[in-house]
């Protein structure tokens, strides 16, 4: 029964902000001040990208897709070609839609202007082969050589901004969004070469965040967004730079987690009061 | 710092100095001598759940969740092998919900063994093995289902786990089973502390093989791999000092582990020659 | 050793001995033993035998459950269930597999259109290849048969579909798009026609070059209008409704379990018994504060409120690159020096001898 009251009290709790649609303020996450940092301090030139993977799909696209939002519209702002890819076969649906999305929202912030698929973004899809896929993409001379085609069947060299795309030196920023075991240890691994790695972000659920944190300190990963809350304060970032920005679902998305935290806390507490309670009656009869 | 494309002198040596270490282990092994094992308290745990089993006339059920065909299945199957055998020997149900199609093969082999050598090769039933999903979320709710089912009586989780944990661990804990869990994946031991009676953390769970199935291989591999370890502390212990004492002179820098290991063929020839010029100056 | 174990361990041990032997050289070496330009091919080769595995899992499902609907075992009808349903997807994704199938290959034939102009134009450029294909005049020649057949077949397909008004703005502005840039194909084309291009002097390249770019703006054109059609044949919607409407979202589903799981979890065994519980529900308390710490701010609470939210995320910092990054570093090392052990283990096939039913007595 305990179990059961449980359960209603943490749906409730979370259902509420996300029926009357209110957001709270989020909280400041110093990693993802970071990577926004780092993000703004990339510079791309002639035939220079970021390699953005989205390697998630229905299980963790409550945290996952407000990263790849993010981050994609801060490399679409700053106007850096983007090829979006992915290692997991079921993110072929994100992987169309949340580039397109993203570009129609920033058009329609800023008439004028342009997001277009082949000079903004380019899908190259699913890249089946783990590691060894890595380790062949990382040896490339020539990336749009090795891609070939993306995932409409057009060649790479059909769009002028990705036609001559060198190797692995030509990727300024490698931006990894993630929820799945394994994924992000192949990038680490392998995608480098003796004299050059990539400036590396992640975007990661609540779960490996203990983990991801090792490699932000030992310099192996340059930025982090550590679930929805650092999507949040990451969006928040974005919207003092840039006031037009839109992130009220993400809010909303975010004081939810913030009420469920707090009920968590709760149930901590009482689960110790009840814990001590009982132990006490015991003792005493 | 650079990255690592291909093999330097300092990863050969690590790569050497582990080979050597477990072919010395090994043949420590085959002349006879036994390799003292500490008793990991996990597996009083795994024993006493398969003993509570047997009185309550309940079935175990034993997964190896998203692992893959790799060293951690291997470890898993030291266990499988040996619950496996315990449930032979008591008369108790088996089931093992796989993820990985390639792995079933495997496992089936593994059971159908540890059952053959305890004279019950009659009993071994080869559905006992049932393949679930290669979907995550779709295997832990096929195991869910499955544990509610039988209700299960004891649950052993070894091996490769990713958001599914809490769910399989809440499965048996719903249904009251004795839980033991054995995860390398180091985010998903907090949710197993919490919801397990027994949780055996990074290579522990390689140990524990070893001590149950007491393979000389695999003990013998248990031993190689506590000195590959020390040699890994004595790095850390080394990386410490050094960042100590580069505070003081710089040229502490280029004793670092990282350094010494990632250093290329041609760079150790000048690194050699201008360290020695620096600390001969 | 029966002979297929045998065949077995010696496929593994040469398998590792490639990828030992292409880690230990370096690269320049590799080039000259003409590993390098084949490691590709090597590697996607073992990339489809793991591939192949798929149907080890479909047979196991299809014996299992099968038997348990043929003999009317006891839940025969959720394994009914499960088969119906698999059946279904695998129809379902099939058909729409092949339909984007044939879709492609059409859009690819028109796009063969401005591939093909831009590879004469740079095989004229090119003194090394100009003689090893046709003459200019026979290949464009070859051209302008080609693009006109398409042009009349792609016309055909717009005033058809013209006919039918479609109500979606959406397909209306793709077959707009689609009608400018085949008229303004076929303008090239005619013009290229007439002018009877002997050989490619500069003017004539840069009439070329024209037609490329026509011919690239018709193939992108008809592709985003046959990919949009695509998705509204009956078995992509079918699979839309299958895969985004119920295979995502039960997925989903599942994971939130997690969110109340973690609370009935949290709630059971967080209890401070001991001085290292305590410690550990401590740090959890801290780390969820100090991502959640703008609530401080909000109820109010004056100076106490404002040093909380600065100081709560610095102390969440510190116990998440510390404490945290050292036991889980631990953690992973002793993990990869086992996995390290093991790996050696499996590639000399020494493992197999523990397991197999090889072993007797």
């Amino acid at each position: 029964m305990e179990r059961r009251l449980i359960y209603l009290i943490m749906i409730v709790a979370v259902a509420i902000p996300i029926l009357f649609e209110f957001s709270w303020a989020p909280s400041r996450l110093v990693s993802a001040e970071r990577m926004y940092q780092v993000i703004e301090d990339v510079r791309a030139g002639e035939g220079e990208i970021a390699l953005v993977w989205l390697d998630f799909g229905p299980g963790t696209i409550a945290e996952n897709q407000p990263q790849a939002e993010v981050i994609l519209e801060h490399l679409f702002r700053r106007r850096i070609p983007v090829v979006v890819l992915s290692q997991y076969q079921l993110a072929e649906a994100v992987l169309n839609s949340i580039p397109a999305d993203i570009a129609s929202r920033l058009e329609h912030e800023m008439p004028g202007q342009s997001w277009r698929y082949g000079e903004a973004w380019i899908n190259a899809g699913y890249q089946p082969g783990g590691a060894q896929m890595m380790q062949n993409l990382a040896a490339a001379e020539n990336l749009s050589k090795y891609f070939g085609r993306d995932v409409n069947g057009m060649p790479f060299t059909h769009y002028p901004t990705f036609a001559a795309l060198g190797g692995i030196e030509k990727v300024k920023l490698v931006a990894e969004v993630t929820g799945l075991v394994g994924v992000f240890d192949t990038i680490i691994q392998f995608f480098q070469k003796s004299d050059y790695r990539p400036t590396l972000v992640h975007g990661c659920t609540s779960i490996t965040i203990p983990e991801a944190y090792i490699f932000l300190d030992s310099k192996q990963l340059h930025g982090l967004l550590e679930g929805i809350a650092g999507a949040a304060w990451y969006s928040e970032l974005l919207k003092r730079n840039h006031p037009e920005s839109q992130n009220d679902r993400l809010l909303v998305r975010n004081t939810a987690l913030i009420i469920s935290h707090l009920v968590l806390m709760m149930l901590i507490v009482a689960g110790n009061i009840v814990g001590f309670v009982r132990a006490r009656r015991s003792s005493d009869g | 710092m650079g990255g690592l494309e291909h093999a330097t002198p300092g990863v050969l040596a690590v790569l050497a100095f582990a080979g050597w270490m477990l072919f010395r282990h090994l043949a420590h092994a085959a002349n006879g001598h036994q390799q003292f094992i500490r008793r990991i308290p996990g597996v009083d745990a795994i024993e006493s759940a398969v003993g509570r089993c047997a009185e309550l006339g309940r079935p175990v059920v034993f997964t190896t969740a998203l692992t893959d065909v790799g060293p951690v299945l291997f470890a898993c199957l030291g266990v499988l092998h040996s619950i496996a055998k315990r449930t032979a020997q008591y008369k108790l149900k088996l089931i093992v919900p796989q993820y990985s199609p390639e792995a079933m093969a495997i496992v089936e082999d593994t059971v159908r063994e540890a059952y053959r050598s305890v004279g019950r090769g009659a009993a071994f039933d080869p559905k006992s093995i049932v393949f679930l999903s290669s979907e995550q979320f779709a295997f832990a709710s096929g195991y869910m289902g499955l544990v509610h089912r039988e209700h299960a009586g004891a649950a052993f989780m070894f091996g490769v786990f990713a958001g599914e944990a809490l769910v399989l661990a809440e499965a048996g804990q719903q249904v009251g089973a004795r839980q033991v869990a054995a995860s390398v994946s180091p985010e998903q031991v907090a949710f197993f502390i919490c919801t397990c009676d027994y949780t055996l953390i990074g290579e522990e769970l390689f140990g524990a093989s070893a001590y149950m199935s007491r393979e000389p291989v695999q003990v013998a591999a248990l031993a190689a791999q506590d000195r590959v370890k020390l040699l890994v502390g004595a790095f850390v212990v080394l990386g410490v000092l050094c960042a100590t004492a580069a505070q003081f002179n710089p040229v502490w820098n280029s004793l670092m582990p990282h350094q010494l290991v990632l250093a290329d063929w041609s760079m150790w020839k000048t690194w050699f020659e201008s360290l020695f010029s620096r600390v001969w100056r | 050793m029966d002979p297929r174990t045998k065949l077995i361990r010696i496929v593994t041990l040469l398998g590792g001995v490639y990828f030992l032997v292409y880690f230990l050289l370096p690269k320049s070496v590799l080039l000259q033993l003409g590993i390098q330009q084949n490691h590709e091919s090597i590697s996607n080769g073992f990339i489809v035998v793991g591939a192949m595995a798929i149907g080890l899992g479909l047979i196991n499902l299809l014996v299992g459950h099968g038997a348990k609907i043929v003999f009317k075992r006891a839940g025969w009808s959720n394994s009914a269930a499960l088969l119906i349903a698999l059946a279904v997807m695998f129809f379902v994704t099939c058909a729409q597999w092949v339909g984007s199938l044939q879709s492609s290959y059409d859009i690819r034939e028109v796009q063969l259109i401005g591939e093909f102009a831009s590879r004469i134009v740079s095989d004229d450029q090119d003194a090394s290849r100009r003689d090893t294909v046709p003459s200019v005049s026979q290949r464009i020649g070859a051209l302008v048969g080609y693009g006109q057949s398409k042009a009349a077949f792609m016309r055909q397909m717009v005033e058809s579909q013209d006919a039918s008004l479609d109500s979606q703005e959406s397909r209306r502005a793709l077959l707009d798009e689609l009608r400018i840039a085949l008229n303004e194909f076929q303008v090239g084309l005619d013009g290229l026609e007439s002018s009877r291009v002997a050989s490619l002097g500069e003017g004539n390249r840069a009439v070329m070059e024209d037609l490329v770019a026509r011919a690239t703006r018709l193939g992108g054109a008809y592709s985003a209008l046959r990919q949009s059609d695509q998705t509204l044949t009956l078995f992509s919607r079918l699979y839309g409704v299958l895969y985004d409407g119920l295979f995502v979202q039960l997925g989903a589903a599942m994971f939130s379990l997690l969110g109340v799981y973690i609370a009935a979890a949290a709630y059971r065994a967080f209890r401070v018994k001991t001085v290292e519980s305590a410690l550990m529900m401590s740090a959890a308390v801290i780390v969820m504060l100090g991502q959640i710490s703008a609530v401080f701010l909000m109820l109010h609470l004056g100076s106490f409120g404002e040093e909380a939210y600065r100081f709560l995320p610095k102390v969440r910092q510190w116990l998440l690159e510390v404490p945290n990054s050292a036991a889980f570093r631990a953690i992973r090392l002793g993990a990869g020096v086992a996995g390290l052990m093991l790996a050696i283990r499996m590639w000399l096939s020494i493992e197999s001898k523990s397991f197999s039913s090889d072993k007797r007595g």
